[in-house]
């Protein structure tokens, strides 16, 4: 309840802004490669849209699937809102609203197939001229221990799961007006 | 205007998110056993122990394993597609300690996750008690010992302590399976076994030092019953006791053991309708 007041209260705030969004960026998580080679696999993908130089919103999508503790496998996704304290390339993501499911319980415990989940983030946006966006960041997990149980069964179902882990963000930043016009020319 | 509310809203609940911020360094206690080393060793143990244990066993479980001819690996793999299941092989995995490092807090963290919270302080609460008894009991004793048997005496004494409390936590793993749990009834009742095994054979060894020796036999005897009579001490000594007699002869005996735990943590009630199923005697 908290979390929704806060988000319709920064929602609210920023409305005169959205007016302006034109960027939106997606990523996928390279550093996720490394984990083909253990037993947890897991992949991230992210797409922002930036809504001017000081904010904007990112939705996650990151899927773990565990090889080596049974066949867990946890769907994870939310609302994450990225501030620009300096309006320069430093990042920081706060979740404003993020959850994980399991789609597959070694333990088949049937009371808790959803996780309320919490993430804090600081990156790095480098973008090129052509579009190509790397975003070097270190995400810490619960980082207020609000959802110390949550991440502790998650982290027993996993061999890998770090509560402190750093991520190479990579992919295409574009302008949403340039959509349109391409849309237009289609047309 | 209003972007500069947003903009210190903002600012303010960042700052109380990094105020509290434990950057994530809190771990993870119970420690992760994969599938290569839980699922062989497990099915195994049952392999070993079913003879001592399934005679035992009450009920549904009783019936189906007099009725088919069921090995260690298919009783895990059945285990396995319960709930929580994964978690009393776990147990049972904990309890046997492969590894031999003799650590009832992993014990305990592993049977935390089978129980409810009451339970949990429960057991958390005992174990302390327990421990304090037991090891003011043994120093005590210690001291009227002669120097040169003391080192040795504290050492034995404290296994004994250590390996009784695993035995304890099994116990109150067995009793607190609900009723809808199946399969993972004969992985915890292993895991008694296994602890009561370990637990007698301290006391043997420690007995046989102590009648070679020749000298504190007769008080290590008094000790024992003291110990085990009195009303405040907990379940764990009995149980040794009860479990080594049994072992001498036919193994440990599990309803024995469940009995003397409800009856010395005066949780009877609590159990009172599993007892009834399974009809238990001691």
């Amino acid at each position: 309840m908290r979390k929704l007041v806060l988000m319709l209260v920064i929602a609210w705030s920023m409305a005169p802004i959205t007016a302006q969004q034109h960027v939106v960026r997606v990523t996928t998580d390279l550093s996720a490669l490394s984990s083909l080679f253990g037993q947890t696999i897991s992949s991230r993908t992210e797409c922002t849209v930036e809504l001017n130089d000081e904010f904007g919103f990112r939705v996650p999508v990151s899927l773990f699937f565990e090889r080596g503790l049974g066949d867990t496998v946890l769907l994870h996704s939310g609302l994450l809102l990225e501030y620009r304290p300096f309006r320069n390339r430093l990042f920081l993501t706060v979740s404003l609203l993020q959850a994980g499911v399991l789609l597959r319980d070694a333990y088949q415990e049937e009371e808790t197939k959803l996780h309320f989940l919490n993430e804090l983030a600081v990156g790095w946006t480098y973008k090129h001229k052509s579009g190509f966006v790397i975003e070097p960041q270190l995400i810490f997990s619960d980082p207020n221990g609000i959802y110390a149980d949550a991440y502790q069964q998650l982290g027993n179902r996993f061999s890998n799961f770090p509560m402190t882990r750093g991520s190479l963000l990579v992919g295409w930043s574009f302008l949403v007006k340039d959509l349109k016009k391409k849309e237009a020319c289609d047309d | 205007m209003i972007r500069k509310i947003g903009t210190h809203v903002l600012v303010l609940v960042l700052i109380l998110s990094l105020s509290g911020c434990s950057m994530g360094w809190d771990s993870v206690q119970k420690s992760k056993i994969s599938d290569e080393d839980l699922f062989p060793l497990v099915g195994q143990i049952i392999e070993e122990q079913k003879e001592v244990v399934w005679p035992y066993l009450q009920g549904e479980v009783a019936r189906t394993l007099q009725e088919e001819s069921l090995k260690g690996a298919t009783i895990v793999e059945n285990t396995l597609s319960e709930e929580n299941g994964r978690s009393y092989l776990e147990f049972c995995y904990a309890v046997a300690d492969p590894q031999g490092k003799e650590d009832v807090e992993q014990v305990v963290a592993f049977a935390h996750s089978l129980l409810d919270e009451k339970q949990r302080q429960e057991l958390d609460q005992r174990l302390d008690q327990t421990r304090d008894i037991l090891l003011k009991q043994g120093s005590a004793l210690a001291r009227g010992l002669a120097p040169s048997q003391r080192a040795a005496f504290w050492k034995d004494m404290q296994k004994l302590v250590t390996r009784t409390l695993v035995l304890f936590t099994a116990g109150v793993v067995y009793s607190c399976i609900p009723t809808t749990i199946f399969w993972g009834k004969i992985s915890a009742a292993t895991a008694i076994a296994v602890a009561a095994g370990v637990v007698s054979s301290t006391i043997m060894s420690i007995w046989r030092y102590y009648q070679f020796g020749g000298s504190m036999e007769e008080s290590f005897d008094e000790w024992l019953k003291t110990v085990t009579t009195e009303p405040e001490l907990s379940y764990a000594l009995a149980a040794s006791v009860i479990s080594m007699g049994n072992t001498l002869k036919r193994g440990p005996v599990i309803t024995g053991i469940i009995i003397c735990v409800f009856a010395l943590y005066n949780v009877i009630d609590m159990v009172k309708p599993m007892l009834n199923k399974y009809n238990f005697t001691v």
